[in-house]
């Protein structure tokens, strides 16, 4: 059984190399902007300015604000998500979970001003829902200030917390299936006895991810969070790197963002490995691969309730969206050679960066230990694009036109962002596969390039699929990289869409969002349908 | 514009391969222009003017973007004076300071006798080219009676709620707090408190405030005197007005300088001539959605009539340069409240 620090995978020795030369990619891209940034800032940066901004109020108290309201979403999003998750496991139809898996896979792609005025228009003072209780005569509470960036922070991140835990689940060895079945497990025990242990892994991972994604958070934050006393750090930095271009500050306070929520994420992701649970049932799959649990019941009314409210919840707002950009006729906004030109750009970038991500959780995954797998990627997470994004600016444009290779960078930094992402889905799926296989592969001398034709690549085919779809969506709804590089000439659907905002077209602005929406939405349906399609090693999970 | 486009296109494939093969060839050369997106949008002003500018120097008119005047500056920063730009359109005045003592521009040489803004102007470095005021925007069909005066408004019932920006990341957000400022002077922390009770939230920027508007969220948002004539032309929708302040209203000029690049174009003077004639001017309103700074050849359409207050407010821009971070941080304390 492989010990937990171990590679997930048998490897030669050139896949090794291969791994490292992505990590010290990856590091390079990452350090490369703060060293320029600290060679720039060299004039304006005095090591008492540090201890300034370490005890400025104002920075402490982002900072504190920060840290809670990430650490309250976190622990929020992963509390609603196992529900879920359970929920979704227990209804048997197929389509209902394909449903939910889709509409799950949206939320992120969402650019920020745009999930921020879809989840007012369906839970704001003058909202749906307030509609509704005033009909009631009975009151609406306000989500401005902590509870709507937390409604917002659920709203992104839960689904994608299902999600992750859902494709984890569905490398689970079947067996288990059976045995939980054989034991009679039911309900809550089956989950704490069988799914947690399988999930109970990714929990740390999946934890730092989304509280990197909240601490970073910033238009929402904003925009819900009723006034500057909800302020995160990410704000500052955004403040002093693009209002006042104070590169010593911006150093300052991202290198404060970097320790702390660095610290954090190491805690979480260095928690407890344990082994994948009960390994040792690796048995020939084929016969149990068609085992169909049938004592499950069919239609359980509180996990169908439960799925109804989370659906619901994070389905109203693309209702929003999809009532006002059908309102804003959409296809005449879509025919514009302008948006024809953004979406070009977008999906090329969008699968440029996806390939790239692919490519690196890849190698990674199968020659990096596991630990380097849980932490250096999401590592990655720590720097605020803006920050990649200029530091990078600078340091090419001693050698060339910086804008020129803008694309490159902006496909090159997307994919950096998107590779935790891909590996938290594939991680469990190439652990199971180790598992299952590895004494079969090295039993028949399978290895090198044959193994990932023949043995890797063609049972996994789903999880490499989905988190390409993940990737290529996470590039599409990138604003944060693109806002700074964007130009005329380099023009994204976000970025267009923001353009429209400012313009007064907030109407067309919500068509392309729709447009960016669906064209996730093919995508990441288009990722299972093929994926499915005749064959992964086991039809469907259940 | 769709040339543009098809470039924009055309680039993504051919990833870093650089801007060769890009410029037109015309007979005086080519004038480089950074300006901020929505003046080269489909629907704004740039497609017209790039129009009318070439069919008169008989040169290639290239404008590239930022995102907006902030972006700008920082784009001139981040090149380090080693762009492409010959001539920057898009600063406002709460920029020129800075942007001045980077040394990135050079004196204009224009005798200033065509344009015109409230208070004058006689900055040897900088142009402007449209000006506009802060105002409170209102839905008339949730308020019948809006405030005459920034007095009232602080002081009136905070169950109507307004959506402002946040001065650290947005230029409206900086204006209204320049605006208070200029009212209120040292004695400005109890409107700032006011404020705080009547403000729904503060966004990033614009958009998300004017987004929240729009959708019906809250009655009220700082934005400028012309935006109403937007809706009226554009959307033919009158239910949003700008509500005129006794005070007087703040303002917002944008301008244009020559690069140190720019000096050694000739086509730069030729553009800044341009800048201010009808030609150009007559474009503006309805496209920039702000005021022309010189004869437009033409009468304003009158649902503009009521963007134009009487009396104008705004501080000099090395006050504004010099108390800034200072203003800002009152502001936040009292805020944050």
């Amino acid at each position: 059984m492989a010990r937990s620090d171990e590679p997930l995978i048998a490897h030669s020795s050139y896949s090794k190399w291969l791994a490292r030369l992505v990590l010290i990619a990856l590091a390079v891209l990452c350090l490369t902007p703060l060293v320029a940034l600290g060679v720039l800032a060299n004039a304006s940066l005095r090591f008492d300015q540090a201890a300034l901004i370490l005890t400025d109020p104002v920075v402490l108290r982002a900072l504190r604000f920060t840290l809670i309201q990430a650490a309250l979403s976190t622990v929020l999003s992963i509390g609603l998500a196992i529900p879920v998750l359970m929920a979704l496991r227990q209804i048997q139809y197929a389509w209902v979970q394909q449903t939910v898996r889709l509409l799950f896979s949206l939320p992120l792609v969402l650019p920020q001003i745009v999930a921020a005025l879809a989840i007012v228009a369906v839970f704001g003072q003058n909202g749906w829902f307030a509609a509704l209780t005033n009909e009631l005569q009975v009151g609406w509470p306000s989500i401005y200030g902590l509870g709507g960036i937390l409604l917002a922070h659920v709203f992104f991140n839960m689904p994608l917390a299902v999600r992750i835990f859902d494709q984890t689940l569905q490398s689970m060895p079947p067996e288990y299936d059976k045995m939980a079945a054989q034991l009679g497990l039911k309900g809550f025990h089956r989950f704490r006895l069988v799914e947690a242990v399988v999930i109970r892994n990714s929990v740390g991972g999946v934890a730092s991810l989304i509280f990197f994604l909240c601490a970073t958070s910033f238009t929402v934050v904003l925009m819900l969070g009723g006034g500057p006393r909800s302020t995160t750090l990410e704000v500052a930095i955004y403040q002093s790197l693009a209002f006042d271009f104070d590169l010593g500050r911006a150093l300052l306070l991202i290198l404060l963002q970097i320790a702390v929520t660095g610290m954090i994420v190491l805690t979480l992701s260095l928690g407890p490995q344990s082994e994948l649970g009960g390994s040792n049932f690796s048995i020939s799959d084929q016969a149990t691969s068609r085992f169909v649990v049938v004592d499950r019941p069919r239609l359980r009314f509180d996990s169908f309730a439960l799925l109804i409210v989370a659906f619901l919840f994070v389905g109203l707002p693309f209702g929003a969206i999809i009532i006002d950009g059908l309102s804003a006729n959409p296809l005449q906004v879509w025919a514009k050679p302008s948006v024809l030109a953004a979406t070009a750009t977008s999906v090329v970038i969008g699968v440029a960066s996806a390939f790239l991500a692919t490519l690196f959780a890849l190698v990674l995954a199968g020659a990096a230990s596991t630990r380097t797998l849980a932490v250096v990627p999401t590592l990655a997470l720590v720097f605020p694009p803006i920050v990649l994004s200029a530091g990078w600016l600078l340091t090419i444009r001693q050698f060339v036109d910086p804008f020129a290779f803008a694309p490159a960078l902006v496909i090159v930094i997307n994919a950096a962002m998107a590779l935790p992402f891909v590996i938290r889905i594939i991680e469990q799926a190439l652990k199971t596969h180790r598992v299952r296989h590895g004494p079969l592969e090295a039993q028949l001398g399978i290895n090198g390039w044959s193994r990932w034709r023949l043995s890797v690549l063609p049972a996994l085919k789903l999880p490499f699929l989905t988190g390409f779809a993940f990737a290529f969506a996470l590039s599409l709804g990138d604003f944060g990289v693109v806002a700074l590089f964007g130009s005329d000439r380099l023009q994204t659907l976000p970025y267009l869409i923001y353009s429209n905002f400012g313009s007064y077209r907030s109407q067309d602005a919500i068509a392309l969002a729709l447009l960016l929406t669906s064209l996730v939405f093919s995508a990441i349906g288009l990722a299972e349908l093929f994926a499915r399609y005749d064959g992964s090693e086991r039809a469907a999970p259940l | 514009m769709r040339i543009k486009h098809m470039r924009a296109f055309g680039m993504m494939l051919i990833a870093a391969v650089s801007l060769a093969a890009t410029q037109a060839k015309a007979e005086n050369g080519t004038l480089t222009v950074y300006t901020y997106d929505s003046f080269v949008a489909d629907w704004g002003p740039g497609p017209q003017v790039e129009a009318a500018f070439e069919a008169q120097c008989d040169c290639d008119l290239e404008f590239v973007s930022a995102a907006d005047g902030v972006a700008l500056l920082n784009r001139l920063r981040l090149e380090g004076g080693n762009g492409r730009a010959d001539i920057v359109l898009g600063l406002d005045t709460n920029l020129t300071e800075e942007a001045t003592a980077a040394g990135f521009f050079v004196e204009h040489g224009q005798t200033l006798s065509e344009t015109s803004v409230p208070g004058g102007w006689d900055d040897k470095f900088f142009l402007p080219f449209d000006y506009g005021y802060f105002a409170v925007i209102y839905d008339s069909e949730t308020i019948s009676e809006p405030p005459t005066s920034m007095a009232e408004f602080l002081a009136a019932d905070a169950s109507n709620k307004i959506v402002i920006q946040d001065p650290r990341t947005s230029t409206p957000g900086l204006g209204l707090m320049l605006w208070l400022r200029e009212i209120y002077g040292d004695e400005w922390e109890e409107a700032l408190a006011k404020l705080n009770e009547r403000t729904l939230t503060v966004t990033p920027g614009w958009s998300e405030a004017y987004g929240l508007f729009t959708n019906g969220e809250v009655p009220m948002v700082l934005s400028y005197t012309t935006s109403p004539a937007y809706h009226i032309l554009a959307e033919e929708i009158d239910r949003y007005k700008a509500a005129t302040f006794e005070e007087g209203h703040y303002m917002q000029i944008e301008v244009a300088g020559i690069t140190t690049k720019g000096a050694d174009n000739p086509l730069s003077t030729v553009f800044m001539e341009f800048m201010v004639s009808s030609g150009f001017q007559s474009i503006i309103p309805e496209t920039n959605w702000m005021l022309p700074v010189a004869d437009t050849g033409a009468e304003l359409d009158p649902a503009f009539l009521n963007a134009i207050p009487e009396k104008a407010l705004l501080l000099a821009p090395e006050t504004v340069a010099a108390q800034r971070k200072q203003w800002v941080d009152e502001w936040l304390g009292v805020m944050s409240r």
